[in-house]
């Protein structure tokens, strides 16, 4: 990225683009875009210090299951579903849809439609987290893992959602870029997923429920594609996007975007529900099926990444930036593979219900989306500022506090399921040394959500400076003679 | 793929071929499931829980029990000549259940919360293992005074410290001195408490069914203990 | 799209903002992507995965059946793997309806009582006939005046009703149970056979020991 200090605003538009329709600059895009965007940051980056702190403090209890155990609200049972929704509803989502308005802007080259609307869902969404960790921290859980958010909060999100999601459809439909980039077709699609993933499962399981072990159905089945086909295209269009722009590069190939894209579509929507669970065999079956065969969308995209960075990962990985998205993506991989081998492995013997699911999920959500999200981020905030001189602080430091950390949380879970594994299988052992076992894992991963905590802190900082530095120049853009009067009121 | 349309389209029919495929399928086949009869004794499998143990359920979702504690039990069956010989597996060996969960010991509950990690016991025939009420209570007051070693926090919360007033009421918890009791106070559990003690106790899926029938040569001690939990539930509970 | 064979004006116009160099506001070149194939072997890969795929759901998704899970491969499995006695659970139901409807009178132990006056069922010629037509039509409409079982005289009234009140299925079950229990040695009896009498017989009166006569000891 460039760090040229300029003043386009003033300059008149651009002679050197001429078509039938009016083009608009991309300092116009990115102006209509700040305040949505910023504002979507800023509250993501304290959803996401929410999240980490909760999830420390989950963290401690499954080594120190006393520690702030007398208070009802604190309860492990409670802390740990608050922090995963912080995270995937206050941060990722958020950021997520931040990313992609911004991105629908920018590549379709069209000032983003409604603004005020948007910051107005925007509001509505963060009441609707709000109310939403606030009710799983007092007990009005759902009981479905990664839908915990009681109806009344769901209800919310699910309208800010709408018109956040409609106001960047209509930005898509008035572009006059025609030609649809990678990154678009994932922002598209991820768009019309979530909401069909999230009302069925508010009109199935949390206004009105299906029969018994149909709800572990639904529950998987929305868990699973709420990370697959929300999340996970949300993220892989910024990572389609700020790759190439870091390698200075095209993107490899075209044909095998579009591949991966398919196989995504086709393949991600199945999984969740591993094999053993108490479902008809076949529902399991076919999940497992899906789960192994988007492991092909998975390498489809990390071979376009890698063939993209090839003979330049030194160069990008020194840009601090970039560091985000290399080990996103490489966490994306792992987390595929381990998905896909431990399905294989399990077939004939059904895994056992170890910590090994709560790693790779936590590997998904820090290593993968919240890296790369926190990325883009970084990415996008100083282009929204007029101040492109102002470079985040201590972007280095964020990446290693947060890779660190997700590795730090995720990896001892996996091996730690491992040994819980072997060890529930070993009917000789007591079950309390076999949670014994598992106890020096946990440990380490709260070392490692230490740091995740101690990384949002610091995005949170960043950030919070540059919408303050983009919130002066958004007021001043407009008119540069009032710049001196706001600047020197402010001083006096 | 410069066209929108079309990739809404396809984005569209790829989804909804799993949602039909997964959820509507699957809602197909098992919306309609009933109790079975059992045809010892004629009533039905599963019965609906009783009132206390439907209001703990609820105290069981509200705090979350099923992030440690899962409500399945997984077991391989041993097929030998046409005939059912065992149930193997881990789950079996550990005494948690004699035969694997299937979808109808879940048809009365909402949520179904089997849990996917077990940093907890399997709970799904807690309520055959351990029949003590007060054993249940003690454990969720302090989990270390029934169970040495245990990892489960602590949920006194769900109790109130109250002052002996002449003396110590009736469904005071029996705490010595040394389990840290202290003199004067006495430990009295919350309605909350006592309902998710029943919800616990109502937690009994071991009747054989037909998606999981019982192994082959039935010694009569078994099948004894395979139909007592069903028929003591509905009073075992209140 | 430098590499795009078929340059559009669209292109062009993408073409000229990378090209006219002018920075404005930031980076105005959007990343672009070339036309390269998808590798081989991820082709490759897809194909075999999918055969994988294949023999997995024909493995393991148990035919698509419903009732099947854990390790059980279809629902015919499940199906032969039930209790093969169909015989001991109709007795243990049987049992069950027997002591609830009957044995006030009959005894649990089938001997019968003084008071209320009931003749006994175990070893009762009454009972352990070829066809169990007399039975179901005193459990169904009751018998009233003089009996004779195992040689004594018995005068007795049993009120009608008592089957009727029960199902076709747990009155079979009764039956049967009583023609097999306390050393009785006769055939099952069906719940088909309970609705056939019912059909012909349907509000007969109390039944006296000579009408009962009248009909084939094997029906």
């Amino acid at each position: 990225m460039n760090s040229t200090v300029t003043t386009d605003t003033l300059s008149p538009a651009p002679a050197a683009v001429e078509t039938r329709e009016t083009i608009v600059t991309t300092a116009e895009v990115d102006r209509s875009s700040r305040a949505p965007v910023l504002l979507m940051f800023v509250l993501a980056a304290v959803w996401f210090w929410v999240g980490s702190l909760l999830g420390m403090v989950a963290s401690i209890k499954m080594h120190a299951p006393d520690f702030l155990s007398d208070v009802s609200w604190l309860t492990y049972g409670r802390v740990r579903p608050a922090a995963t929704n912080a995270v995937v509803f206050g941060f990722a989502s958020q950021a997520g849809m931040a990313v992609a308005l911004w991105l629908v802007a920018r590549l379709g080259r069209n000032l983003v439609q409604g603004a005020l609307f948007i910051v107005v869902a925007v509001l509505a969404w963060n009441v609707g987290v709000a109310l939403g960790v606030g009710g799983v921290l007092m007990g009005d859980g759902t009981g479905y893992e990664c839908f915990e958010f009681p109806g009344y909060s769901s209800a919310v999100l699910l309208v800010g959602y709408l018109i956040i999601g409609a106001f960047t459809l209509i930005t898509f439909h008035g572009r006059t870029e025609r030609r649809l980039y990678p990154s678009m077709w994932y922002v598209m699609a991820a768009l019309c997923w979530f909401p069909w993933v999230y009302a069925t499962v508010q009109l199935l399981l949390i206004f009105s429920s299906v029969r018994g072990v149909l709800q572990i159905i639904v529950a998987g089945w929305a868990g699973h594609n709420l990370m697959s086909l929300w999340l996970a295209p949300l993220v892989l269009a910024a990572a389609y996007y700020f790759m190439p722009k870091a390698a200075n590069k095209p993107l490899h190939s075209r044909a095998l975007a579009v591949f991966g894209f398919w196989l995504l579509a086709i393949f991600g929507a199945y999984g969740g529900i591993p094999a053993g669970t108490p479902v008809p065999r076949w529902v399991a079956a076919v999940s497992d099926a899906g789960l192994v065969l988007g492991v092909t969308a998975v390498l489809a995209f990390a071979t376009n990444v890698h063939l993209t960075l090839q003979g330049v990962y030194a160069r990008v990985w020194s840009d601090s930036g970039a560091k985000f998205f290399i080990a996103g993506c490489g966490a994306y991989l792992v987390v595929g593979l381990i998905r896909a081998i431990s399905v294989i492995a399990s077939i004939g013997h059904p895994g056992a219900l170890t910590i090994t699911s709560m790693g790779t999920s936590q590997l998904f959500l820090l290593g993968f989306v919240s890296l790369v999200l926190v990325g883009a981020i970084y990415s996008i905030s100083p282009q929204l500022s007029d101040r492109r001189s102002e470079r985040p602080s201590f972007v280095g430091l964020n990446f290693w506090l947060a890779g660190l950390g997700a590795i730090l949380v995720s990896m001892p879970l996996i091996i730690g399921g491992f040994v819980q594994g072997q060890a529930l299988d070993n009917p000789a052992l007591n079950f309390i040394d076999v949670v014994r076992k598992t106890v020096p894992f946990m440990g380490i991963a709260t070392l490692g959500s230490l740091l995740v905590l101690v990384g949002a802190t610091v995005l949170l900082v960043n950030v919070c400076r540059f919408s303050y530095l983009s919130w002066c120049s958004c007021c001043i853009s407009e008119k540069p003679s009032t710049r001196f009067v706001k600047i020197s009121g402010r001083g006096a | 793929m410069n066209y929108g349309p079309l990739i809404f389209l396809g984005v569209l029919l790829s989804f909804a071929l799993s949602w039909y495929g997964v959820i509507f399928g699957s809602v197909l086949q098992l919306g309609n499931l009933q109790p079975a009869t059992v045809p010892a004794t004629g009533s039905f499998y599963p019965a609906a829980r009783p009132g206390a143990a439907a209001q703990g359920r609820d105290i069981y979702r509200a705090n979350g029990c099923a992030y440690c504690h899962t409500q399945q039990i997984r077991a391989e069956a041993e097929i030998n000549k046409g005939k059912l010989v065992k149930y193997r597996g881990g789950d079996v060996a550990r005494g948690w259940g004699i035969r694997p969960s299937v979808a109808a010991d879940y048809i009365h509950d909402r949520p179904v919360m089997v849990g996917s990690m077990r940093v907890g016991q399997d709970l799904a025939n807690v309520g055959v293992r351990q029949t003590n009420e007060i054993w249940h209570l003690t454990h969720l007051f302090n989990p270390k005074l029934v169970s040495p070693g245990s990892s489960m926090p602590s949920y006194r919360f769900l109790f109130e410290k109250r002052k002996i007033i002449r003396e110590r009421v009736m469904d005071a918890l029996p705490l010595s001195a040394e389990s840290g009791a202290e003199s004067g106070y006495e430990i009295v559990p919350k309605p909350e408490a006592t309902a998710l003690v029943a919800y616990l106790l109502s937690l009994r899926a071991e009747e054989p069914i037909f998606e999981a029938p019982a192994p082959e040569k039935p010694k009569p001690v078994a099948s004894d203990t395979n139909s007592v939990p069903v028929a003591a539930s509905p009073s075992g509970v209140n | 799209m430098s590499h795009n064979p078929k340059p559009s004006r669209r292109d062009r116009q993408g073409a000229s903002n990378r090209s006219d160099g002018v920075v404005r506001g930031g980076d105005v070149n959007e990343p672009v992507v070339e036309l390269k194939a998808v590798p081989l072997w991820l082709v490759v890969l897809l194909g075999v995965l999918f055969y994988w795929a294949q023999l997995h759901l024909d493995h393991n998704a148990a035919g698509f059946q419903a009732r099947v899970y854990g390790s059980f491969d279809s629902f015919a499995q499940v199906d032969s793997l039930q209790p093969k006695s169909d015989t001991e659970a109709l007795l243990a139901r049987g049992k069950v309806v027997y002591e609830q409807a009957c044995g006030v009178c009959h005894q649990p132990t089938g001997l019968g009582s003084q008071s209320p006056l009931a003749p006994p069922l175990a070893g009762s010629e009454w009972v352990n006939t070829p066809g169990p037509g007399r039975m179901i039509r005193i459990a169904l409409y009751g018998l009233q005046g003089e009996i004779s079982v195992k040689g004594e005289m018995y005068n007795a009234a049993m009120p009608g009703g008592v089957g009727e009140s029960l199902s076709d299925a747990d009155l079979a079950a009764a039956i049967s149970y009583i023609r097999q229990a306390w050393g009785n040695k006769a055939s099952l009896v069906s719940p088909q056979q309970i609705k056939a009498v019912k059909e012909k017989m349907a509000g007969h009166p109390q039944w006296t020991a000579e009408d009962l006569l009248q009909f084939p000891a094997d029906e």
